[in-house]
């Protein structure tokens, strides 16, 4: 069973990435198309290794088979595996990364492998702010003001800032179905102690909120997998209490519908967007 | 009896925060106290409202039709104090700290077992909050609402184990819709959720639950007559306010529709229909009021419910408030739903508007927020070091608060609670009888209840003498053209009418309309020295 789900969901992905790759964005520069095949390419990698990660940790396939979709849905995830992205690459090489983290125990392994991922990061993603800069922190209050930004309900859920001239800026980092799911997951998560599941968020956080470009940190697109995997949870363990099938048949059909909002929007207003906004985008994508 | 001592602390304390120089801080009544001062006085002397109607159930004022019942609360206060300041936000401060000892009682009932210290730390995080001094120190209608609201809770859980209780909660629950137009989808859900949820608790033929009801449905009589009447009016301005009446989303729907291009209408209404928009919004908007932001860092940004550099909660308040949210999300407590729904309704009036995240229309959701904030206390008050710490934060904060809401806001900020209207109608009206005609120039503001309010002018001549335009302005608020030789123009701009001045008038005009002439005869300033109004002969 789990086998046909994850070929319809490779079937799905690879619709959504491919689909009118070279013209939705529009694309400024001839020579970013094989970058943004490589990015989509890599995208619907991560998709595969979150299915992974999240099953080697959990052990539960269920799990790690709603991470997966959730990852593969997400709109803003959507939105990065279809542009040449330093963020999604590199978010391939953070999941690839856990998983061998997860399935070393030997101490130095491990350290050599965190060598090694910071090695990789350094190549996949030169624009990320940690090699280039100190973070800007002038007063605790930035801290703490980007990091509320970052986790409003607005960034999250209605317009996500953090790529504002490229980004579709009408939908947030997810879904607004999600979030009852996304709470409930997070809840569950702490009441069944497993915190580690978290632990990359405090650090991929730390990276976004103190980076030099916020409001612009794309660093917060680490976030993503985590996300889907606190979500997937969510749903789980809501299901698990015995939800009544006329709940998930409304449940299915309401966020089907907001997906396919997503995608009008997407390939019709998105690229209207980008092509007005054409002067203040500065690096094609 | 140590829990009591300890209330009664607390509420001293409290008393303290929210009576001390109330009639200077903040440092005017904002336009609504005024209107809602003066009605009060109207009424005590002629029976009758600023626009003559006798013993009103909506109080027309500026067209906006307030709830009336903040209103009459303070006309035994205007009656024995005269009408002031503090006979204006005596009641919301009184019953700002009478709800502390409901919140109290209501936690005591929600959780029993003796939760004394969650009570407490409830009672005690209320009595600091700035969001519950700010409203306690300001008569703007919604702390009458949160204390009938709270007492109607409490009463229904009292009315649980004793049915007389019941007719306390189905008053309060009346009165409480006749005090804030939020409550009035508020309660009525509040009493259908309870009424649900303790189905088989309550004994509905009961002498108390029958009374109850009826005694509640009495007191809303008037406003069910005064709905059929005119229903428009018992929407009031929450029609004005309500998102369904701002164009924004029929723009941003033309908007999409126009760029879509596409040829089938049915494909267009699929993606660009009403359903969907407004409910994308109105979960926004909902969800605004729960960001960390506004909570913690911002606040409110609208006048007059700001606090300088603060949020509505201190900012460690945070982190009590996940910590008591996860502990009652693991506790076996069946009240945890009481509060969860609470949590909603509260915000969904304000969620229904334009302006948001509203902190005076979301005010109710402040008990769950505290008692979160409560419940993450009580976790960590066993150990020693750590509260010593975390009192010492808090302490920290309130006098940061403090120093905002006491100190920087009256200095810096008088412009929030409308000072100098106060201060130009005062000026008018120790100047009125050398001239013939006083004339505002005052861009909408709403001048005329300030003469009216700081003259204690004659009710009855007002309601005679006043020339009203009926006709809403832009943002849905009717204006009191003249009255007595008081003239005020909105429409009209100074350099339009300053060579064609009447003679032996005194002008009063907004810095945005004198720009740098000098010829004036006095300025009128704000605390910290800069300009506000000119005046000119």
């Amino acid at each position: 069973m789990r086998y046909y789900v994850l070929l319809l969901l490779f079937i799905f992905s690879l619709l959504s990435r491919f689909y009118l790759l070279n013209t939705v964005p529009p694309l400024f520069d001839a020579q970013i198309q094989i970058l943004r095949l490589s990015s989509a390419v890599l995208n619907i990698l991560s998709i595969f290794l979150l299915y992974i990660y999240v099953k080697k940790t959990l052990n539960n396939t269920k799990i790690a088979l709603l991470s997966a979709w959730v990852m593969a849905t997400l709109p803003w995830v959507l939105e990065q595996g279809r542009i040449y992205s330093y963020a999604s690459n590199s978010l391939f090489f953070l999941l690839l990364f856990l998983l061998f983290w997860i399935s070393l125990n030997n101490l130095l392994a491990r350290f050599i492998l965190l060598i090694s991922f910071f090695i990789t990061l350094y190549f996949s993603y030169p624009n990320l702010w940690i090699f280039k800069t100190m973070p800007v922190l002038d007063h605790p209050i930035i801290f703490i003001n980007n990091l509320f930004n970052l986790l409003s309900p607005d960034n999250l859920f209605f317009r996500n800032f953090t790529f504002w001239w490229g980004g579709v800026k009408e939908v947030g980092v997810m879904y607004i179905l999600l979030f009852p799911f996304l709470i409930f997951g997070l809840l569950e998560i702490i009441n069944h102690r497993r915190y580690k599941l978290l632990y990359p968020c405090l650090f991929i956080l730390f990276l976004s909120v103190v980076s030099p470009s916020f409001p612009e940190s794309r660093e917060f697109y680490f976030i993503t997998p985590f996300l889907a995997l606190t979500v997937a949870f969510g749903i789980y363990k809501l299901f698990l209490k015995g939800i009544q099938p006329l709940f998930i048949l409304i449940f299915t059909a309401l966020i089907t519908y907001e997906i396919i909002q997503f995608f009008h929007y997407y390939y019709i207003h998105y690229p209207q967007d980008i092509i007005s906004n054409k002067s203040n985008i500065k690096d094609p994508f | 009896m140590r829990a009591k001592i300890i209330l009664i602390l607390i509420l001293f304390l409290a008393a303290i925060l929210r009576i001390y120089y109330l009639n200077k801080i903040p440092n005017s009544l904002y336009t609504d106290e005024v209107s809602q001062g003066y009605n009060a006085f109207s009424i005590l002397k002629t029976g009758r409202d600023e626009h003559g109607s006798f013993l009103p159930v909506s109080l027309r004022s500026f067209g906006d039709w307030k709830p009336p019942l903040p209103t009459y609360i303070m006309i035994p206060f205007v009656f024995v104090l005269g009408l002031d300041e503090n006979a204006v936000r005596l009641p919301s401060a009184i019953l700002g700290i009478l709800s502390l000892v409901l919140a109290y009682q209501l936690v005591l009932s929600l959780f029993p077992g003796r939760n004394y210290k969650l009570a407490l730390f409830t009672s005690f995080f209320l009595a600091i909050s700035p969001w519950h001094i700010l409203q306690s120190r300001s008569a703007m209608l919604v702390m009458i609402a949160f204390f009938f609201y709270i007492s109607a809770v409490y009463y229904f859980q009292k009315g649980l184990h004793k049915n007389s209780f019941f007719i306390l909660s189905f008053l309060s629950f009346s009165l409480s819709i006749y005090s804030y137009y939020g409550l009035r989808i508020i309660a009525p859900f509040t009493i259908i959720f309870l009424l649900l949820f303790y189905r088989k608790n309550i004994n509905f033929l009961s002498r108390g639950f029958v009374f109850g009801v009826i005694a509640g449905l009495v007191i809303l009589l008037p406003l069910a007559i005064n709905l059929l009447q005119k229903p428009d009016v018992v929407l009031g301005r929450a029609k004005t306010v309500s998102i369904f009446y701002d164009q924004g989303i029929k723009l941003r729907k033309w908007e999409l529709i126009t760029k879509d291009g596409l040829a089938n209408p049915l494909l267009t209404q699929f993606f660009h229909n009403n359903y969907f928009l407004y409910t994308r919004d109105i979960v926004r908007r909902f969800l605004s009021h729960f960001d960390g932001k506004y909570l913690f860092l911002q606040g409110d940004t609208v006048d007059p419910f700001r606090i300088p550099s603060m949020g509505i909660f201190y900012l460690i308040d945070s982190l009590f408030l996940i910590l008591g949210a996860y502990k009652l999300y693991e506790s076996k407590s069946q009240s945890k739903y009481i509060l969860l729904f609470w949590l909603i309704i509260a915000v969904v009036p304000s969620a229904l508007t334009f302006i948001t995240p509203a902190s005076n229309r979301s005010f109710n959701v402040i008990f769950p927020l505290i008692l979160f904030i409560a419940l993450g206390m009580t976790s960590v008050s066993k150990r020693i070091i750590l509260s010593c710490a975390v009192s010492f934060i808090y302490i920290i904060s309130l006098v940061y608060f403090l120093n905002q809401f006491f100190i920087n806001m009256p200095l810096n900020h008088a412009d929030w609670w409308r000072y100098q209207l106060k201060e130009t109608a005062k000026y008018a009206i120790s100047h009125e009888k050398k001239y013939q005609n006083v004339v505002f120039l005052s861009n909408y503001e709403m001048t005329y209840v300030y003469i009216l309010f700081y003259s204690r002018y004659n009710p009855e001549r007002f309601q005679n003498e006043a020339v009203r335009t009926h006709v809403a302005d832009p943002f849905g608020f009717e204006h009191v053209e003249s009255f007595s030789k008081y003239i005020f123009y909105n429409d009209l701009n100074w350099k339009d009418i300053k060579d064609n001045r009447l003679p032996n008038s005194l002008y009063v005009v907004p810095l945005s309309q004198s720009g740098e002439e000098t010829d004036y005869t006095k300025l009128i300033n704000y605390p910290d020295g800069k300009a506000a109004f000119k005046i000119f002969l």
